[in-house]
């Protein structure tokens, strides 16, 4: 019948696998010979790369502007002071976390499914502060003014952080890989075809409903594991802190700043996000200044991202999920 | 293989669907022509599944799908093309198809990809099947619908004006694609405006007006038909059997 072959990886892609790989097990490596500082700062990056992943995943794949995925950060952190409460190993915690955050999730969806567009977006900001809300009416984790994970000393100062480091690097890889196997999967391509055209996707047999709570349970899983991680690096559980609305803010920065839609932004909008956090923080409430200048210039001048800018809207993909086709007749023209 | 009894459908106080009865046979095709505003094209949504009927009972191979999802009963054979051609956009061709290989015909890894690439050979795409759908010409993007279509491996398989909007010399080429399918025992539901070009390839032909059948027979006897000269052919009488 025909002799075309599809092809779905890349000169490219071959390539960022021969760096990702040896990058991954680099990292991996680092709290034996970097100093604990070092690894203190890459596991706040690493949050904000699987927070910013997850973000993508709902809105950039799944169609779902969601300003609500701080509740699910803050149930993950609260997972973990749960778990430290009744003397559960906290780092038990973080898979526990993205479980509970998960199935939180799954109901909440039936709630917000019900709503579009901004009212989705607006719905979910409501869910959020509902759990804020619940959480601080609990004494026993604290209240209002949260609680400490105390279960963590019982670790030498060195072995805990490089644990968490661990537990940080897992979730990057876990979240990053993870999106892009979803992506390459049926499921991505249901999820793509539903972000352009959902009538006609559901006329094509796809499942729309089902296609995005599977992304909606996910992408709060995600966060969840965020939460544990970035409560484990705090070891305090403050309400106002995890359940903050700031969170949805900057992961719509990191994932509109480096790319909308593809694998590769996030990262690259995390780390930008993350290195403007550093730099200018001995600068107060400039920072702010800054990332909203950022964010302006952005829109008006990248507005595919960092990602599409440096690719120049070329169809480079470090972690291609689509099809190419190669058909004889091609090799002739 | 299509058989429908009774379908109704209201938007507000109109029926925009009558009580429409239709039975399409496997290797058949039926035309629906009638004036704009007839209901043909919320037929073809309430056939497929995109609206819910009021009443009524639609049976796909003997299976009723009456309260099946749209992509329910894309699944169980039921491939639609639209109007005002609805593709992916930011996916290319060749994805666009696979999309209906996936999900409609439930096939999976490379044979996917193979009776994806079919259904671009079929609607003479394939050398387009890198280009993203959204750069399509209108040709293009109509062929786009019917290979999609195709890819769900539909045993029926409703066609809303896929002729619409291209010229006589692009026509032959989609009609024979029609053809194609027919012969290989699929049923066809096929709204069109173009007379001739139905005429050409019917083997029924049914006429709606306001909602309701108006005349249903070979494409001959309801175009002679006085009522349906009157309601919809009117000055066009002379050219449908271009």
């Amino acid at each position: 019948m025909t002799d075309a072959h599809i092809v779905r990886h890349t000169r490219t892609s071959r390539v960022a696998t021969g760096v990702v790989v040896p990058l991954v097990v680099v990292l991996a490596a680092l709290p034996y010979y970097a100093p604990g500082s070092v690894t203190r700062l890459l596991v706040d990056l690493f949050a904000l790369v699987v927070l910013a992943s997850m973000w993508n995943l709902l809105a950039g794949y799944g169609g779902m502007i969601s300003v609500g995925q701080q509740g699910f950060l803050g149930i993950g952190a609260y997972t973990v002071l749960v778990a430290d409460l009744v003397g559960l190993d906290p780092f038990l915690a973080v898979p526990i976390a993205a479980l509970v955050a998960g199935l939180v999730a799954l109901p909440t969806s039936f709630l917000v499914f019900r709503l579009y567009g901004g009212y989705f977006a607006i719905g979910t900001w409501v869910v959020a502060e509902v759990f804020r809300l619940l959480t601080v009416e609990v004494g026993a984790v604290g209240g209002g003014s949260g609680a400490s994970v105390t279960g963590l000393s019982a670790y030498a100062p060195a072995l805990r952080g490089a644990v968490i480091y661990w537990c940080a690097l897992a979730a990057l890889v876990a979240a990053v890989g993870g999106v892009f196997l979803l992506m390459r999967s049926r499921l991505g391509l249901a999820l793509t075809a539903i972000r352009d055209e959902p009538t006609a996707a559901d006329s094509l047999g796809v499942e729309v409903r089902s296609a995005k709570r599977i992304v909606f349970v996910l992408a709060a899983a995600g966060c969840g594991v965020a939460g544990a991680i970035i409560v484990l690096d705090s070891l305090r559980v403050q309400p106002d802190s995890v359940y903050g609305v700031q969170w949805s803010a900057f992961m719509i920065f990191m994932v509109v700043i480096g790319g909308l839609g593809t694998i590769e932004g996030p990262v690259i909008g995390a780390i930008v996000f993350f290195a403007l956090q550093q730099l200018l923080s001995p600068f107060g409430s400039w920072y702010l200044v800054v990332l909203g200048a950022v964010a302006v210039l952005a829109a008006l001048f990248a507005r595919r991202g960092l990602f599409g800018l440096l690719t120049r809207g070329g169809d480079v993909r470090l972690f291609p999920t689509g099809y190419r086709v190669r058909a004889p007749t091609e090799a002739s023209t | 293989m299509l058989t429908v009894r009774g379908l109704t459908r209201s938007f507000g106080a109109v029926r925009v669907v009558d009580a429409v009865d239709l039975d399409v046979a496997e290797g058949s095709v039926l035309g629906i022509v009638g004036p704009n505003g007839a209901g043909k094209t919320t037929l073809l949504n309430l056939l497929d599944g995109v609206l819910r009927a009021d009443a009524g009972r639609i049976e796909l191979g003997g299976q009723d799908v009456t309260s099946a999802s749209a992509a329910a009963r894309c699944r169980a054979g039921m491939g639609r093309t639209y109007q005002t051609p609805r593709p992916f956009s930011g996916m290319t061709v060749f994805e666009n198809v696979l999309v209906g290989a996936v999900h409609g015909a439930r096939r999976r890894g490379g044979d996917a990809q193979r009776a994806a690439y079919e259904s671009l050979e079929r609607t003479a795409l394939a050398a387009q099947a890198n280009t993203l759908a959204g750069d399509l010409r209108l040709l293009d993007r109509k062929r786009l619908e019917l290979a999609r279509a195709l890819a769900c491996r539909p045993r029926v398989l409703l066609l809303d004006e896929i002729g619409g909007g291209l010229t006589d010399a692009e026509l032959p080429e989609l009609i024979g694609v029609v053809r194609e399918v027919r012969a290989a025992g699929t049923a066809v539901v096929w709204i069109e405006h173009i007379v001739h070009a139905l005429a050409e390839v019917v083997d029924r032909m049914l006429c709606l007006a306001s909602g309701a059948v108006l005349a249903v027979g070979t494409p001959g006897a309801v175009l002679a038909d006085p009522t349906v000269r009157e309601v919809y052919l009117g000055s066009q009488v002379e050219g449908w059997e271009r």
